[in-house]
């Protein structure tokens, strides 16, 4: 019975508030999970924040300081000096090179070629390390192998095709718009989000209180559909193909994969907590007016 | 003074999140379900051509 001043909801605008929150869950987790694929695919810093880190560095350092040591041990040339060529440093400059030539394909399109390797230095040391008598092979050979195989620890991918299959791409349709409506993605999921969130509150009337549960829910129902993605993601277990194909190109996506792992898990525990405080505060004021109405009879 | 009629919400209100997120989780396990084979197909070739061995 509704004696008092405020008007209860009708069941037909709770029912029409339960739908509009089950959008808005869904716009919710689409706005988080297009933020995050988009800066998976498109943002500069984060693939040269991840190239250059020394995660990566240091598990490609130690690839190639392996096969250095493997190739050393095969045509006996001086590994320690083509360590020190092959160094972090350079290591870092060669990843930042090919993230920003990756991102500028990506995101614009540019087909230009990719980054090379080349460094006389490596030559040089294998014509003064490898005793004339004894070689196998000629340096320049092994010099071409020993870049060929630093390149293709930075870069595990067929830049050539990748390129080939991107002018093709452009030819058939805009990257650059498409990458734009691409960017554009997480904002529309958040306007739906606004949008969906007045109606709620108009459903409400003067009730504003009322939203709270329905904002609670839909907020911590979005975190739990994120848990639930990156479960499921991790069921299908999508690395195993990669680890099979490349060692070297596993080690950077898992440190991508790790990267936006621990941003979704953030994004998730804030979602969480907005979304029960929401329903806590409800819970609370609920309380406090049934206590109220409760002394008053 | 406000002499509203209703009951104290019970603790059950802290499971609505899970409720929401039922059919955006059921949704990405029927598509994941549904889509999975083909995308490992696919998966499988793009990766032996554009991956260098």
């Amino acid at each position: 019975m509704n004696r008092g001043g405020e008007k209860k909801a009708f069941p037909l605008e709770r029912g029409l508030a339960w739908i509009v929150t089950v959008l808005l869950t869904l716009f919710i987790t689409a706005a988080i999970l297009c933020t995050l694929s988009v800066q998976l695919l498109t943002s500069e810093s984060l693939h040269t924040a991840i190239a250059t880190g020394d995660a990566v560095v240091n598990s490609e350092i130690r690839y190639i300081h392996e096969k250095i040591d493997e190739m050393a041990a095969e045509y006996g040339f001086s590994a320690e000096r083509m360590k020190e060529v092959v160094g972090k440093e350079e290591i870092r400059r060669i990843n930042r090179e090919t993230a920003s030539w990756w991102t500028a394909l990506l995101t614009e399109g540019k087909t230009e070629e990719a980054p090379r390797w080349y460094s006389s230095q490596v030559e040089e040391i294998l014509y003064e390390t490898m005793p004339e008598e004894n070689r196998k092979e000629d340096p320049q050979t092994i010099a071409s192998d020993l870049m060929d195989m630093v390149e293709r620890t930075v870069f595990p991918l067929r830049e050539t095709l990748i390129s080939t299959g991107m002018s093709y791409v452009q030819e058939k349709a805009d990257i650059v718009s498409l990458v734009r409506t691409m960017r554009g993605l997480p904002l529309i999921s958040l306007m739906c989000c606004l949008a969906a969130a007045g109606a709620v509150a108009l459903l409400m009337g003067r009730e504003i209180f009322r939203s709270l549960k329905y904002y609670g829910s839909a907020l911590a129902g979005a975190g739990f559909a994120i848990i639930s993605t990156i479960v499921i993601i991790l069921l299908l277990r999508p690395a195993e193909f990669i680890a099979e194909a490349s060692r070297p190109l596993m080690i950077e996506l898992e440190t991508v994969a790790g990267r936006i792992f621990m941003a979704a898990g953030a994004i998730v525990a804030i979602l969480l907590a907005a979304g029960y405080i929401c329903l806590v505060k409800y819970r609370n004021r609920k309380t406090k007016k049934t206590s109220v109405s409760e002394r008053a009879a | 003074m406000n002499t509203e009629h209703e009951k104290k919400p019970s603790r059950g209100i802290y499971a609505l999140p899970l409720l929401m997120a039922l059919p955006v989780a059921a949704g990405m396990i029927i598509a994941a379900y549904m889509a999975w084979p083909t995308l490992q197909k696919l998966m499988n070739i793009l990766i032996k051509m554009v991956v260098r061995p």
